[in-house]
């Protein structure tokens, strides 16, 4: 009786056992959800039916409601009549829309068409990557969306009316879509470079380093996307590798842009191709920050042990293989004088290996010129040629009251740069980082006066200096100079330059010492030098840091195999203690 | 007897109450992207919890009560979901393992009340460990090799090095100095009050009141002067300053620079920031930007510009007026 009695309890253990793990497995599952990564941030656009549309007629109401939002969210930057001269407009690279003539790019009609309500709905729900103009959805409602929309038609496109008989409005037909594979990606990729040549604006490998003289409608200088960066391309959606924005920009082209429309010049499925080899040229399919729309960052930039002892000679080796390069985002250099908006270089893709003497570098990043310093020069993207008719005044981007201690006009203190100067990259570590209380570091702009940094800059005429500094204004060459060019070269709208140093060097005064196994704080830098950046007027980061691990210790795979030897041998001990206490104690012999 | 049937059919019919919602409601947002996974998986996992509880007591009622050896286990998960995921914020590892602790010495303590409670919760385990039916064996051969790997994987893991980010607690709001030096005039930020809180009277503008001027157009021939003032900080703010660079176009932190900076910018738009602060507070920090941070608030690392190098002292007053107008919150005030 009684053994039956404990059988059943046997069982039940078992049963209860399997029902914890069935449940712990469920929760690491759902832990697992919220950890994974995304590469759509943003919620599904509408897609108006193709043919013939009919915009809708706006009520009044509407047109009401949706002035009051206008005029709280958007007239900043398009401004209180829609001519896309709002406050912000002075410091902005692509102008805020100018809605009078009627002319918008993200659209589903036909080349020069007005858009659908759908498209201008979903432009104010996903923003317009790449520029500044953020997402909408979830801060108006689906409702203030509808009526911002309903007031822009209405009052603020003047030159054409959307309820005009004469207006043809004809949606686009997505037809079927061709899944991708790499025969539709070889069929794209012959149309990309013969049948339509996207390749003579978009360049070779899809960096926009094309055709970089043109204009669009509005006057101001306009150059073709990066289609490397999708999460930047315009009417990406917040949904970058989707081959659907891509065919539908092929196929309605950009309004008001050199973007031609290829709806007659391609069928259906060649414009699927195309769009297909577009995505295919993203070579990292990196998961999105559902926040601000850009790849995710990490901040530990991991260096990779070399066993061998040799470093890569160049970014073709596949050492460099065993990498993700990591993304590094770049901002502006507004904070000092001289302040900068317009930074081009915005990521700065990073590998790194070490081995026991040297650390090595790999920076990758897209700039659409190659520039050496040449005070003759006719620059591409300098501050005049950004002017238009509409804003003479674009180098009001250099106004400010600074170094008059805020009194009086806006006035411009920042010498105009003149030519071009050299592209460059520089990476930055604090001096005696190992002597500084976690958290503490120096100022990330250069170091301050207490706390100084060791610079690491290579430019454009092919040199690598090591620099000194404890403030933007206070960068000294330093005697040392340590830092090697291992390979720089730009190729089709990239620089891939490797810069290479001895881990320890002999002035430990200035020259950060790296040690394995840390996190050395790091910062990054960029100058364009075809839009006139030099010294303060940058690219940067804030702080990320640098980890070379170290190679595992073998302990690791010698500890565990012991502990799992010793438990086993303390539940055999255990076992043979049970069945000695129950000899000892009953005397109805074994259990069945 | 009677009165013991109606607390278990009560705490039932609570958890039903309480999981099945919380399911549907979990299943439904998480399908529709409508709440976060993070909060997803935490209704879930509390979902399960009182899930398995009324398993637990409607496997009772019908005559098969759950043996010692699995009420102990499950006891001990619900502790640890309620420690580790209800109870927030979330505490410290150390904090966590000591209320394990007690609540295992707890546990312990409730199977050995009695002798027969003892031996139910320890019967199956001896069972598993010297009987030799069937059922007993592979239980046996299963526990010594599934425990001792369990333990083998974490003490892998535990000493396989890691190269996490390092853990840097920041302050995000640190205490004021009393007063600042701006643009050569003492400014004291207890004292301190916005020179353009004007209402239509010209007078001072009580904290409040200006809400009727929230939603308004300033942009129209004729606004009343607070609305005035808004506007001028809107040039400030996306024009003078290009403060939305960083702080977004919605001053929701979101700005095309936010992506590349560590720690991110402020979003004013949450009620964690200038919500909760006095507008010399949000004068004080405008002005000085980050270096005058103190240490804990990582001046090093902040982008925040000194804007007084940049902007006048009415201009920072002003752009502080366009902040609160255009998140529609109110400052702090002693008063």
């Amino acid at each position: 009786m009684k053994g039956i009695k404990m059988k059943d309890q046997a069982r039940k253990a078992i049963k209860g056992g399997a029902l914890a793990i069935a449940l712990s497995g469920l929760v690491l599952g759902f832990g697992g959800v919220a950890d994974a990564q995304v590469y759509k941030v943003g919620p599904a656009a509408e897609i108006p039916s193709p043919g013939t549309y009919k915009p809708n007629v706006d009520s009044g109401a509407d047109i009401a409601a949706g002035k009051g939002v206008y005029f709280r969210k958007c007239v900043w930057c398009h401004g209180p009549d829609g001519a896309g001269d709002g406050p912000s407009a002075i410091r902005l690279v692509t102008k805020p829309r100018n809605f009078n003539a009627g002319t918008f790019k993200i659209r589903h009609t036909g080349s020069g068409e007005l858009p659908t309500d759908e498209d201008l709905r979903n432009t104010v729900r996903h923003g317009l990557p790449g520029s500044v103009m953020p997402n909408w959805a979830g801060i108006l409602s689906e409702d203030e969306i509808r009526q911002v929309v309903s007031f822009i038609k209405k009052e603020l496109v003047k030159d054409r009316e959307f309820d005009d008989p004469d207006e043809e409005i004809t949606v686009i037909d997505y037809g079927t879509q061709i899944p991708t594979s790499p025969e539709s990606i070889e069929i794209g990729k012959d149309i990309f470079f013969n049948k339509a040549k996207c390749v003579e604006c978009h360049g070779v490998e899809g960096r926009g380093n094309g055709n970089l003289s043109q204009r669009g409608d509005w006057g101001f200088p306009i150059f073709p996307a990066n289609l490397q960066k999708p999460w930047n391309i315009r009417g990406s959606r917040r949904d970058p590798y989707n081959p659907r924005n891509i065919f539908r920009e092929v196929s309605t082209g950009l309004n008001g842009t050199p973007m031609p429309s290829f709806h007659d010049e391609l069928s259906v499925e060649e414009r699927w191709h195309v769009a297909n080899f577009v995505i295919s040229l993203t070579a990292v399919k990196r998961p999105m920050d559902p926040g601000n729309g850009k790849p995710a960052i990490g901040f530990v930039i991991k260096s990779k042990f070399m066993e061998d002892g040799v470093l890569p000679g160049d970014p073709g080796d596949p050492k460099w293989d065993i990498l993700v390069p990591q993304y590094v985002g770049l901002a502006s250099q507004i904070i000092q004088p001289p302040r900068h908006f317009i930074r081009t270089v915005d990521d700065i893709r990073v590998r790194s290996l070490f081995s026991a003497e040297a650390v090595q570098i790999l920076f990758e990043w897209d700039d659409r010129t190659e520039s050496h310093r040449d005070e003759n020069a006719e620059a591409k993207y300098d501050f005049k040629r950004l002017a238009s008719v509409a804003f003479p005044a674009i180098n009001t981007t250099q106004y400010t009251h600074e170094n008059d201690n805020a009194r009086g006009p806006l006035k411009d203190v920042n010498p105009e740069p003149v030519g071009v100067y050299n592209d460059a990259i520089a990476v930055q570590f604090p001096q005696k980082w190992e002597e500084l209380s976690p958290p503490q570091k120096p100022y990330f702009i250069h170091g301050d006066e207490k706390n100084g940094v060791d610079i690491w800059k290579w430019e454009a005429d092919g040199t690598a200096k090591a620099y000194e500094a404890h403030g933007i204004s206070t960068l000294e060459e330093r005697e040392d100079q340590d830092v090697k060019v291992v390979y720089a070269k730009w190729t089709d709208g990239r620089w891939q330059v490797i810069l290479q140093r001895a881990l320890l060097t002999d002035d430990k005064e200035k020259a950060a010492q790296l040690v394995a196994g840390n996190n050395i704080p790091m910062t990054f830098f960029a100058w364009d030098g075809d839009a006139g950046e030099v010294d303060g007027r940058m690219a940067l980061s804030t702080f990320y840091y640098l980890m070379m691990e170290p190679p595992i210790p073998n302990t690791v795979y010698v500890v565990p195999p012991i502990v799992f030897v010793v438990m086993m041998g303390c539940l055999q001990w255990a076992r043979k203690a049970s069945i000695q206490y129950r000899k000892d104690h009953y005397t109805d012999g074994d259990e069945a | 007897m009677i009165k013991i049937r109606n607390k278990t059919l009560f705490a039932q019919i609570m958890a039903i109450i309480l999981a099945v919602p919380m399911l549907a409601w979990a299943g439904g947002g998480g399908a529709t992207g409508f709440i976060d996974a993070g909060t997803f998986a935490l209704v879930i996992e509390v979902g399960l919890a009182l899930g398995a509880i009324i398993l637990a007591t409607v496997v009772k009622k019908m005559g098969m009560p759950l043996p010692k050896l699995v009420q102990a286990p499950i006891l001990w998960a619900v502790c640890y979901i309620a420690f580790r995921v209800i109870l927030q914020p979330p505490i410290p590892f150390s904090l966590l393992a000591m209320y394990m602790g007690v609540c295992t010495v707890c546990i312990l303590l409730y199977c050995s009340l009695t002798t027969e409670s003892w031996e139910e919760f320890s019967n199956p385990i001896a069972k598993m460990l010297r009987a030799n039916s069937g059922g007993a064996k592979m239980s046996r051969y299963a526990t010594f090799v599934i425990l001792p790997g369990l333990i083998a994987f974490q003490t892998y893991d535990m000493m396989l090095p890691k190269f996490g980010e390092p853990i840097e607690l920041r302050t995000v709001h640190p205490a004021p100095p009393a007063s600042i030096n701006t643009h050569k005039k003492v400014i004291n930020l207890q004292t301190a009050e916005n020179p353009f809180r004007i209402g239509d009277d010209g007078n001072y503008l009580k904290v409040g009141d200006e809400s009727k001027y929230f939603g308004g157009n300033a942009w129209t021939g004729d606004v009343p002067v607070f609305l005035q003032k808004v506007q001028e900080g809107g040039q400030v703010f996306f024009g003078t300053a290009g403060c939305f660079f960083c702080h977004g176009d919605n001053l929701d932190g979101l700005g095309p620079f936010s992506f590349a900076f560590n720690p991110i910018p402020a979003n004013f738009a949450d009620s964690g920031t200038i919500a909760q602060l006095q507008e010399s507070f949000v004068f004080w920090r405008v002005a000085k930007g980050g270096p005058d941070l103190s240490r804990e608030a990582f001046p090093w690392a902040s982008a925040m510009p000194p804007w007084e190098k940049h902007l006048t002292t009415p201009e920072i007053w002003k752009v502080i007026i366009f902040e609160y107008w255009h998140t529609g919150f109110f400052p702090r005030t002693w008063g």
